[in-house]
């Protein structure tokens, strides 16, 4: 096992959107309030009247552990894409006016060789902590908690093995264990100050002493008892809510959460290795109304960018009516991702790629009617002979009867223009052929007779019919 | 003596010989008698191309059409930005064009129109067929470097009253009907002179018998 940590000191102002420094988060007991992030160059644990006496502009925000927890379960469904099991757990020191430590963990042990190497996984997670805005402290270790406290230290170098894992933890200081102040004091009064220190004990005495509960944490940093790790499994549907700080019109305000909630869906995608074809994006605004927005693409896939751009596409042609409360985003059909992203030493499918956010850039700016293929139906009446196909992803194999020339080389002539209504012609046009009669429809309510000319216009060919229930002459097309 | 005049010339550093000029990509228009006199022998590649049209049936898609047959034959695609009319789709399959890879957009304005044509030509489609009437030349501008930077043909379409109006298109064709024919007129085209007063009648498409009009429409310069 090889378990790599993330420790996110931030969590509880990142889980409320809080990017100002300004903004502090504060958690409290009784009357008693602390800052637990640092705020406006106050250290965390600070008093929350000393630290307004300092800074009196401070903002201090009320803790929400809610959000703490699904900002935590956010970022573990993000990790799930490096590995299997991944776990998270938010400590709760003792102490009131200590930060809670929020830590993320993922075996990578077997996805190494995947990944290109241990660098190159790093590497990755790091790029989707930026993606989502996140940030993070990362420790490597063959056991959690071994590798939760060297997250905790800062120290990125990795400890591969149980064997390199002891002496690198007997370094570390005795404070960083999430144990009661009192004890860490008395532990430093002893003149244990490091892990070491206490590694070296008789156990026996060591039990005796602290308890049976505190000898088993030290076991489990060494990996000598096993460790029960509850696994988190990303949810079978997605769907997220973003609750805004304060109301706001402006779209400026809405892309933060528009990119995290982009990027938060495709990590769950990459982890579900599934892609997306529909969204869902709905404002919520004052007394339960809600804007609803659909999304629709070309071909499913998991691209955070496009999938903001496209969002930000979309809520820039669409004016809001009302102040925004909070977006909620939900992927309502999804698809399997096809595989040309994969493709080696291939420009064709990337031109695709490009061709497909294009169409969709789009379909997000003119609505989804305004973009159509063309197809041809077979039906006698020129208006039903066109159909109009939502463009596909690719080149759809075959195309349908009668798209290829052949099928259409014995057909008689058509106008490349036709009028979406027949015009009334106030008189008899001079026509130039023999009569096409197109009789039609009777069976479904759009009943035609009509005897079809080509006919001679000052400036264009025309083709007309003639009525044959009203006798009357229509203008129905131009040949361009 | 002026033998040897003529042999030194190519030689000196200020002399510039057109013939020498970096020869125009262009993509065949399919009739034969227009592409033996446009420079580079049809619609050039990466740039903007006018039609000009007295009214919508005067033969401007007939003159764009083996173009797009033969285009979307190679699995390029095409699209039909804010045209006037409902495009025939049985027109356009008899005429050889592959309809899975033609797209029509239908537009609310004109920058609507322009701002589409712009983003399919960056995506390298094969052929942007845009309809507008009043385009300012930041405009198109703006199209001819699309066309550029995606290597693809924009082709603008607009009414004939544009044809006093200055246009930085590579290649100016108006066309109108004289005598029930299709005529076609070269404007501007870059590379060369505009060639006048010419009067041929052109057979139609020889790789594509099927874009063959049945009846009487040839197409000929005056």
């Amino acid at each position: 096992m090889l378990w790599l940590c993330l420790h996110c000191p931030h969590l509880p102002a990142e889980a409320l959107g809080l990017r100002d420094p300004l903004d502090a988060v504060t958690d409290g007991r009784g009357a008693q309030r602390w800052l637990i992030t640092p705020g406006a160059g106050i250290a965390a644990g600070t008093a929350l009247g000393d630290a307004l006496a300092r800074q009196p502009l401070l903002r201090a925000h009320a803790r929400k552990p809610a959000a703490e927890r699904a900002a935590l379960k956010r970022l573990a469904h993000a990790l799930y894409r490096y590995g299997s099991p991944v776990s998270a757990a938010i400590e709760e020191l003792p102490e009131p006016g200590r930060a809670p430590r929020a830590f993320a963990w993922v075996e990578i042990g077997r996805s190494l060789r995947l990944f290109g190497g241990l660098d190159a996984l790093r590497d990755a997670i790091r790029a989707d902590l930026t993606a989502l805005q996140q940030s993070a402290q990362l420790g490597i270790a063959p056991t959690r908690d071994g590798a939760a406290l060297l997250a905790l230290a800062g120290q990125t170098a990795p400890a591969l093995s149980l064997t390199a894992l002891e002496p690198r933890l007997a370094e570390l200081p005795v404070w960083l264990l999430a144990w009661p102040k009192a004890q860490i004091d008395a532990l430093n009064g002893m003149g244990l100050r490091r892990l070491g220190d206490l590694f070296a004990l008789p156990r026996a005495g060591f039990a005796r002493r602290f308890g049976v509960e505190r000898l088993h944490t030290l076991d489990r940093l060494r990996g000598r008892v096993p460790d029960a790790v509850q696994a988190i499994v990303p949810p079978p549907v997605f769907r997220r809510r973003f609750a805004l700080p304060e109301e706001t019109v402006h779209l400026e305000s809405l892309l933060f959460p528009l990119r995290r909630m982009s990027y938060e869906l495709q990590g769950w995608l990459r982890a579900r290795d599934t892609g997306v074809r529909g969204l869902v994006l709905e404002c919520e605004h004052a007394h339960a109304r809600r804007t609803r927005l659909g999304l629709r693409f070309v071909c499913a896939h998991r691209d955070g960018a496009r999938l903001f751009d496209a969002l930000r596409t979309r809520l820039e042609r669409e004016a809001l009516a009302a102040p925004v409360r909070a977006l909620h985003l939900h992927a309502t059909e999804l698809g399997a991702v096809s595989g040309g992203q994969l493709a080696l030493f291939d420009g064709r499918s990337d031109a695709q790629l490009q061709w497909a956010e294009t169409v969709e850039r789009l379909l997000a700016r003119l609505g989804e009617h305004a973009l159509w293929t063309p197809a041809v139906v077979e039906d006698h009446r020129p208006e039903r002979a066109t159909a109009q196909r939502s463009p596909l992803c690719g080149t759809p194999p075959g195309g349908g009867p009668g798209t290829g020339p052949g099928a259409t080389a014995g057909a008689p002539e058509r106008p490349l223009w036709l009028l979406p209504h027949p015009v009334a012609l106030t008189q008899a046009p001079r026509v130039l052929d023999a009569v096409e009669r197109i009789e039609s429809g009777w069976w479904d309510g759009a009943d035609a007779r009509r005897d079809y000319h080509i006919a001679d216009a000052p400036h264009a060919r025309a083709w007309v019919y003639r009525d044959l229930a009203d006798g009357r002459w229509y203008l129905h097309g131009w040949f361009a | 003596m002026r033998a040897g005049h003529r042999q030194s010339l190519p030689a000196h550093p200020y002399l510039w010989r057109g013939a020498d000029a970096a020869p125009l990509r262009a993509q065949a228009t399919g009739w034969t008698a227009l592409d033996a006199l446009l420079p580079g022998g049809g619609w050039p590649c990466g740039a903007l191309s006018e039609v000009l049209y007295p009214q919508p049936g005067a033969g401007e898609l007939t003159l764009v059409l083996p173009l797009l047959a033969r285009l979307t034959g190679k699995a390029q695609t095409v699209a039909f930005i804010a045209p006037p009319f409902a495009l025939h789709a049985p027109a356009l399959a008899r005429a050889g064009v592959d309809l899975p890879h033609t797209l029509v957009v239908e537009t609310r304005n004109d920058p609507d129109a322009l701002w589409s044509a712009e983003q399919l030509l960056h995506a390298r489609t094969g052929a942007v067929l845009l309809w507008a009437q009043d385009i300012p030349t930041t405009a198109m501008r703006r199209l001819q470097l699309a066309a550029e930077r995606g290597d693809g043909l924009a082709l603008l379409l607009r009414p004939s009253a544009a044809a006093a109006a200055a246009s930085v298109a590579a290649l100016r064709l108006g066309i109108e009907r004289i005598g029930g024919v299709p005529t076609v007129e070269v404007l501007k085209c870059r590379g060369a002179r505009p060639v006048q007063k010419i009067t041929l009648a052109a057979p139609a498409p020889p790789h594509r018998p099927a874009a063959l009009p049945a009846r009487g429409v040839r197409l000929s310069f005056a």
